[in-house]
């Protein structure tokens, strides 16, 4: 399948952007998405529950810091009406929460952004404006964390008080 | 994940009402031996596999289930499919296995499959076994629990010495191993408890 050839970084990329998308303007670059893919699921949009694993520090042994829900699906597309069976696309849609439409979509623009005439438009505008989005609105709230920010230090007491 | 461990073919189009369905046939199956159940829900399946064959293990298959494959459904495209629909892992021992999915049944030694203990006589192997009718072998009386009185019904073809082996295991009661015979036309069960005599 034509994944096998994507550089695996460049798809991990968009998939992180897609993950954290509002649902809303993926909705809407979808309407905007002409002539739509014919979809197939594979998995159908389902809600289930993942156990999330963290180290102390990142470096002490796993352990398990709690279940949180995750909606997925896969599903394929066919880029075009004169595609063949094996030239469908496969996309996956793993996100944080109950938003099963969510997962559905993000399947259908991976599978887009692996298509070689289709992807690198997506890539180009949706991708990369979301990319831009999420990353200031990262930045907003670090820069709103920072101001608040205490440094904790131990005083020393003097001898005798 | 890469496209290379998803299977082409879809799982079912609305799991909870098609397992559901497929988990009622299988009960009414294995309440009434020798009694063909079904046809069960739909589902594309890989080529070797058939659509009853595929709806079973969907529907009974998990990360706690087992799978065995042998035949021509010990394949790979049959494993990446079971694996990503159902998670269930894979053992190379068939004693190991909670379900036993094969299409050979000649090549199949029930003496390697696990029949269970006395205090858990339900950790036993369940044999799914692909056949392509559910009748064309063996005429037989069926008798014991599900069946009123004695039941003549004909049976998918058989390896000779299936009758003998299957009479022989009986004793080991509670312990022992259930099949089902899952047909593109839906299912048929043959429980532990079941009696056969030739006709």
């Amino acid at each position: 399948m034509k994944s096998e050839n994507m550089p695996e970084a460049a798809r991990q990329e968009w998939l992180a952007v897609l993950a954290r998308a509002n649902v809303d303007s993926l909705e809407t670059a979808w309407a905007d998405i002409s002539p739509q893919p014919s979809i197939k699921h594979l998995r159908a949009p389902e809600i289930g529950m993942v156990m999330v694993q963290g180290r102390t520090g990142g470096t002490g042994g796993r352990f398990n810091v709690g279940e949180m829900t995750v909606s997925r699906c896969t599903l394929t597309i066919a880029p075009d009406q004169e595609s063949m069976a094996s030239d469908r696309l496969t996309g996956v849609g793993y996100v944080a929460g109950r938003n099963r439409r969510h997962a559905e979509l993000m399947g259908i623009f991976d599978a887009l952004c692996q298509c070689p005439k289709r992807g690198p438009r997506i890539l180009k505008s949706l991708i990369s404006s979301m990319k831009i989005e999420q990353q200031e609105s990262r930045d907003a709230d670090a820069r709103k964390v920072a101001q608040t920010k205490v440094d904790f230090f131990t005083m020393a007491r003097e001898s005798g008080a | 994940m890469t496209a290379t461990h998803i299977p082409s073919d879809a799982g079912f189009s609305d799991s909870v009402l098609s397992s559901q369905q497929t988990f009622r046939h299988v009960l009414t199956a294995m309440s009434h031996p020798g009694q063909a159940a079904g046809p069960l829900s739909m589902v594309s399946s890989p080529k070797s596999m058939n659509p009853t064959v595929a709806a079973l293990c969907l529907t009974l298959c998990d990360e706690d289930a087992p799978i065995w494959l042998a035949g021509s459904l010990s394949c790979e495209a049959v494993r990446l499919y079971l694996s990503f629909h159902t998670g269930a892992p894979f053992t190379q021992r068939a004693g190991d296995a909670s379900f036993a999915v094969t299409d050979d049944l000649v090549g199949l030694d029930f003496s390697t499959l696990n029949v269970g203990t006395t205090s858990y006589p339900d950790r036993s192997t369940t044999v799914i076994a692909q056949v392509d009718s559910l009748s064309g072998g063996p005429s037989v009386v069926l008798s014991g629990p599900g069946v009123n009185g004695e039941r003549p019904c004909e049976l998918p073809t058989l390896p000779p010495s299936f009758l003998i082996d299957w009479m022989e295991r009986r004793h080991l009661f509670p312990c022992g191993i259930d099949l089902l015979f899952a047909a593109p036309t839906g299912v048929l069960a043959l429980p532990r408890t079941v009696s056969i005599q030739e006709a």
